[in-house]
């Protein structure tokens, strides 16, 4: 079955599609992953270059270890190609358990699409979530300091 | 002959002692704190004793709570490891007194050798060389300057009384003494109520070698050549070797029995190190004495692959009224060891010490390759105690085999759960002066930014591992968005090893 995945790094977000036989597709380019031994994985890419890789964790926190350098990573299901449209990333809620470090706006504030709304930290990651369109913010749901849950609607904004 | 050994310390250093003492036959209690309880070193030893809560000061260095333990245990002898209180004059002088064997040396001499000033007074008294210096009795600046002028530039001037740098001018020429003085003066009767100076020469870009030493009862006392530590960062070190780059074999021979004379003249016992600094380069390089640390260094292991010894196993047989297992005229270098230590500290975050539970932790193996550790994957990483979590030891017949060892095992740890200073490590042993021997006490702080510079960004390939090992099972699976979340995978169940 495939599936896709969103993989959260600090401020970049790849689209992983994962199908039945290893191959794994991240932003176009395709990798076999063969697992050597529980949690370890051998990726060859399309020219041959290959690396181990360990991996642990939940999906909102998981460790990535290659060559010695760990990287943590947030792996979250993703929506099919049809609903990219209003990704997870554009519905103004948190995508992992975080810490909010800033509010960009104030309610009655016109907004563009794409403004920064508010910055979360996690896993000492940084991520700004933006405005889903132009318009009047209406609501905020979280204030600097709060941990917030997944899914929960941190801004809202009226068209 | 001893019997049952009680080891008064924790994690890696413990499960050293344990694993020597299986060896020789010996018995072995653990002792853990609260937040150690299902520790590797408790469920490695014969017995284990509580010994109280997770601080230290409630636990590993509670005297009387280790001595109580070793008298309920039965255990004839204990051992310090290093750190907590292997160098404390009231614990040896209280297991003593218990009627037990302290494996290490007197009380007596870890007093004597505690002070750093009254050590230099008997070193120099024994002929051991130590930094040139001077504390005129008369403290004019004339008389000062008379000092100044007859050992010499770039010099220190420091407070006679004090320490931690404070009040310290660094003199380059003569002429500056004139400012200097006066103001190293005030400031000396400020931070320590003693405006007297005392004047030692600068030693500039040193080299740390240490001496591994040992005695027996009887007096008799080798040393097991070098250890180069001059990769340290504020005085912590963090890759040490051996031989030394640096240490010609007539430098190798003057030290070493510098480290002998040193040892004798306060009757060592043990195992224990001197500490030199070294400055110049080859036949001609000098050295000073700094100290001697009355325990097992952290670092002994090198020492063990490159002369080929068990250095705990020597330190119970001694301490068991043995004699030395060895002559001087026995033991030899083979080849070069190296000791990469490996923390649970965030290099970007200025080493701060990390804490976690390790959700997955795999250590290389292969030829050449020594891993000390204390450790378990699904163990927890706490803030309560030193956050090393590794050693990582390579032999190599050369040192760039060594080293070349080294670095591929570095690469092939897998720590997930804390962050570790392995990439800070990967980028020592990559550094061109590293590779070419050229360091001193200075290097990891000059070129501090180099080496902790992080590339950044998730290489496609480890997202595609990542994506790939989420696809996988319901354990390792991801609930789609907006779905329903099972309460196993409820990310408010793991905020414990979670840092906000």
């Amino acid at each position: 079955m495939s599936r896709r995945y969103r993989v959260i790094h600090e401020a970049t977000e790849m689209t992983a599609d994962t199908g039945g036989d290893g191959v794994v597709v991240v932003d176009g380019r395709r990798f076999h992953v063969a697992e050597t031994s529980t949690g370890q994985y051998r990726v060859t890419g399309d020219d041959g270059a290959s690396m181990l890789v360990a991996v642990a964790g939940p999906p909102h926190e998981t460790w990535t270890t290659a060559a010695g350098r760990a990287r943590a990573c947030v792996v979250d299901a993703a929506p099919k190609r049809a609903a990219t449209g209003r990704a997870a990333a554009s519905d103004m809620t948190a995508p992992m358990p975080a810490t909010v470090v800033k509010v960009a706006v104030a309610i009655g504030e016109r907004v563009a699409a794409g403004a920064p709304v508010v910055v979360l930290e996690a896993m000492k990651m940084e991520l700004t979530v933006r405005a889903a369109r132009d318009g009047v913010v209406r609501a905020i749901g979280c204030a600097v300091g709060d941990l917030v849950k997944p899914g929960v609607r941190l801004v809202e904004i009226d068209a | 002959m001893i019997r049952r050994v009680l080891i008064a310390n924790r994690g890696e250093i413990a499960l050293r002692v344990i694993r020597a003492c299986r060896t020789a036959g010996i018995g072995t209690v653990a002792v853990y704190s609260d937040a150690d309880a299902a520790a590797p070193h408790v469920h490695a030893a014969d017995t284990a004793v509580r010994i109280g809560p997770a601080p230290a000061a409630e636990s590993y260095l509670d005297v009387g709570a280790l001595i109580d333990a070793a008298r309920r245990t039965g255990a004839d002898a204990v051992h310090p490891g290093y750190g907590f209180l292997s160098e404390r004059a009231h614990f040896a002088r209280a297991v003593e007194e218990a009627g037990l064997v302290f494996i290490g040396p007197t009380a007596d001499s870890i007093t004597r050798l505690g002070s750093k000033t009254g050590a230099r007074t008997l070193m120099e008294a024994a002929g051991v060389p130590v930094v040139p210096g001077a504390a005129p009795e008369d403290q004019s600046d004339a008389a000062l300057t008379a000092a100044a002028t007859a050992l010499g530039v770039p010099l220190l001037v420091k407070p006679a009384s004090g320490g931690g740098g404070i009040g310290m001018k660094t003199v380059r020429h003569l002429d500056e003494l004139a400012t200097a003085l006066p103001q190293a003066r005030r400031e000396a009767q400020a931070a320590f109520g003693n405006p007297r100076l005392y004047l030692e020469r600068l030693v500039e870009r040193p080299r740390h070698i240490e001496v591994q030493i040992f005695a027996d009862a009887s007096g008799e006392t080798v040393h097991l050549f070098e250890r180069e530590c001059s990769a340290q960062r504020r005085h912590q070190k963090v890759v040490e070797e051996t031989p030394s780059p640096a240490v010609t074999p007539s430098v190798r021979a003057k030290i070493g029995a510098a480290a002998v004379t040193a040892a004798r003249t306060v009757g060592y016992r043990n195992a224990g190190t001197v500490e030199f600094l070294l400055e110049g380069d080859g036949d001609e390089a000098r050295f000073y004495f700094l100290e001697i640390n009355t325990r097992l260094q952290v670092e002994h292991p090198i020492t063990e692959c490159v002369v080929g010894v068990d250095l705990v196993r020597a330190q119970l047989a001694v301490a068991g009224g043995e004699p030395l297992p060895w002559r001087q005229a026995d033991l030899t270098q083979r080849g070069h060891a190296l000791e990469c230590r490996i923390y649970a500290e965030d290099p970007a975050q200025g080493f701060l010490p990390q804490a976690g539970t390790l959700l997955r932790y795999r250590e290389p193996h292969g030829p050449g390759i020594r891993v000390d550790s204390g450790v378990v994957e699904g163990g927890a990483v706490s803030v309560y105690y030193d956050p090393m979590l590794a050693k990582l030891i390579t032999w190599g017949e050369t040192r760039t085999e060594s080293v070349a060892r080294a670095r591929e095992a570095l690469s092939r740890f897998e720590i997930l759960g804390v962050r570790t200073n392995l990439p800070f490590l990967m980028a020592i042993l990559d550094h061109p002066d590293f590779i070419a021997g050229r360091i001193d006490t200075g290097f990891l702080g000059r070129e501090l930014d180099a080496l902790i510079a992080d590339p950044g960004g998730l290489p496609p390939a480890v997202a595609a591992a990542a994506a790939f090992h989420a696809s996988r099972g319901p354990a390792a699976g991801v609930a789609p968005v907006g779905g329903a979340t099972t309460p196993a995978a409820d990310p408010f169940d793991t905020l414990r090893g979670w840092r906000a």
